[in-house]
């Protein structure tokens, strides 16, 4: 009976992943804006609505797929996901995440105040629909135990694969213009996703609670990243006033273009003499935002040498200027005229 | 304390099976003998000459976005590794915008945004668009090698709710369209790229896309 009690101790031994420790979101620090910011208007950020499906509630282990007892052996073989639930994800994961997203988009400088509660130009509506971390995971163990009166032998084998761990975030991210005669319109609406990769190993159900907050900031910072491009589109954006070129009006002495970097991580910007054509300064940045383009081309960019944002028509005034001498067409890019150098020059 | 050991040892006894997943949470398990070939897309020609407007494309599919299986010889479990990819859709939405454009639809790609009606700048308001926004409901893409198969496979699933406007907002056209299938591994071929060719070869076959964004069937 001894020699039972030790394999089916050892039958019923657990994966070994530790115990789940109660999770929040708050993780990484809120970086700043990458880019100076002069921000126009006011938001409001009311309660995020919680439409996480059951299954992210609840969450979900390894299960058993195969049991078999054998007499004198146990083998045991188990597969499956481990899914955060409302304990492991955090009991306050709604509350935290409005919070978060207030700080994000306040250090990103998207509206010169973001509040909780009370009158402002935009409301920025937030749904999340998922917000879980996961890992796969999968297992077997065979115990023998071959006993005799002089002694007592056992065979054990135990095989486990690890695999990443993965936080996923999923917002349905509305943003409404509360001012004037346009109040409650909804000016746009998409669903922000973050996500995040944490490596395979011991410590799988913390590295998921890691992918989880990682992911959460990966989401708020395209959020802020988002909101700030809407507003810029609107004229009341973070980039500033939009510059509005009169009819007639002499050419700025400075252009500039940009391309997007492969990883859309950086943006390129290189100012132009209009006169001449030549380079007259270079510059790398952050991203403002990193979808506004196609990486790797060349377009006409919407700031002014003075770091002047320009509107919709200020834009294609000053695109139509410079097609006097430079080849500039709009061949993929709604909001963006590729640029090919100098007429006549290739 | 004998007694105890003789209940767990009754209780658990025998044998138990049972079916857990064996994909990572929200992947599908391919069968890979009943999923089709999905071929080489055939873009039909369109006449139109309605400016169409797509949106950068947003999701709601999650990551992992596939794996690796041996379903021929493992020792744990057939899934090998998963694969992590955080601009799926985008990918995607390059893809269907050359697919758009091989059928000679005028399509600009509205990157900074999802082609909200609201957004529009009065330069391209001025041309009337059609206005194409989607959402990736799902997408998937899984190496397997199978044991009933010769060759190793690529499998790729995307889902796709599409929504077609006027720069005014009236909806011309809401539905979701899903593409799913296979091709033989030959380490050349780009799953994403064959995805979003699909796609858009599925909607210009589909009469009630080609009529939301204006346009004809070439000789049609």
């Amino acid at each position: 009976m001894r020699h039972l009690s030790v394999f089916l101790a050892l039958a019923l031994f657990g994966c070994g992943a530790g115990a789940p420790v109660r999770g929040t979101l708050l993780g990484p620090e809120i970086p700043a804006a990458p880019v100076p910011r002069t921000p126009q208007i006011t938001l409001a950020v009311p309660s995020v609505i919680d439409e996480r499906p059951d299954d992210e509630h609840e969450g979900s282990s390894v299960r058993t797929r195969l049991f078999i007892f054998f007499g004198v052996g146990v083998h045991i073989r188990r597969e499956g996901n481990f899914l955060t639930n409302d304990f492991t994800v955090g009991p306050d994961a709604i509350k935290e995440l409005r919070g978060l997203a207030i700080q994000h988009l306040t250090a990103g400088q998207v509206a010169k105040k973001v509040v909780a509660t009370g009158a402002a130009d935009f409301e920025l509506r937030l749904v999340a629909e998922h917000v879980y971390g996961t890992h796969f995971a999968a297992n077997k163990q065979t115990v023998v135990v071959l006993s005799s009166k002089q002694s007592t032998d056992a065979f054990v084998d135990v095989q486990s694969h690890n695999y990443a761990a993965y936080g996923n975030v999923t917002l349905r991210a509305q943003l409404v213009d509360k001012r004037g005669a346009g109040a409650g319109n909804v000016v746009w609406t998409e669903h922000v996703t973050g996500y995040a990769q944490r490596p395979a190993g011991e410590q799988r159900i913390l590295e998921v609670q890691n992918a989880v907050q990682l992911a959460t900031a990966d989401a708020l910072a395209t959020l802020t990243q988002r909101v700030g491009a809407t507003l810029d589109r609107l004229g009341v954006g973070p980039s500033g006033a939009p510059m509005v070129l009169a009819s007639g009006s002499a050419l700025p002495a400075t252009f500039a273009i940009e391309r997007m970097s492969r990883y859309r991580d950086f943006l390129e910007r290189v100012f132009v003499d209009t006169s001449t054509g030549r380079v007259l300064r270079h510059e790398v940045m952050p991203a403002p935002d990193r979808y506004s383009s196609r990486p790797g081309d060349w377009v006409l960019s919407r700031v002014t040498a003075e770091g002047l944002h320009l509107s919709g028509d200020g834009y294609e005034a000053f695109a139509r200027a410079l097609a006097a001498r430079y080849d500039l067409r709009r061949v993929d890019d709604v909001t963006h005229y590729h640029f090919f150098g100098v007429r006549g020059a290739t | 304390m004998k007694r105890l050991v003789l209940a767990l040892l009754l209780a658990s006894s025998g044998c138990y099976w049972s079916s857990p997943p064996s994909t990572p949470h929200r992947s599908v398990r391919f069968d890979v003998g009943a999923t089709p070939d999905l071929g080489k897309p055939q873009i039909p020609a369109l006449a139109g000459n309605r400016l169409v407007v797509l949106g950068r494309f947003d999701t709601t599919a999650g990551n992992p976005i596939g794996g690796l299986y041996d379903r021929k010889d493992y020792e744990v479990s057939a899934l090998q590794r998963t694969y992590f990819f955080k601009d799926g859709a985008v990918e995607i939405f390059e893809h269907v915008s050359d697919g758009l454009r091989a059928s000679g639809l005028p399509v600009l790609k509205d990157y900074a945004g999802r082609a909200e009606p609201a957004l529009v700048e009065p330069a391209v308001r001025a041309q009337a668009p059609m206005l194409v926004s989607a959402t990736v409901t799902a997408l998937q893409h899984d190496q397997i090698r199978d044991k009933k198969e010769s060759v190793d496979v690529e499998v790729g699933l995307l889902e796709v709710a599409l929504l077609v406007r006027d720069v005014n907002g009236k909806v011309a056209l809401s539905k979701t369209y899903r593409v799913e299938g296979r091709y033989p591994y030959d380490g050349l071929t780009d799953m994403l790229k064959l995805l979003g060719w699909k796609l858009a070869e599925k909607l210009t076959a589909d009469p009630a896309f080609i009529a939301a964004v204006g346009a004809t069937k070439k000789g049609g």
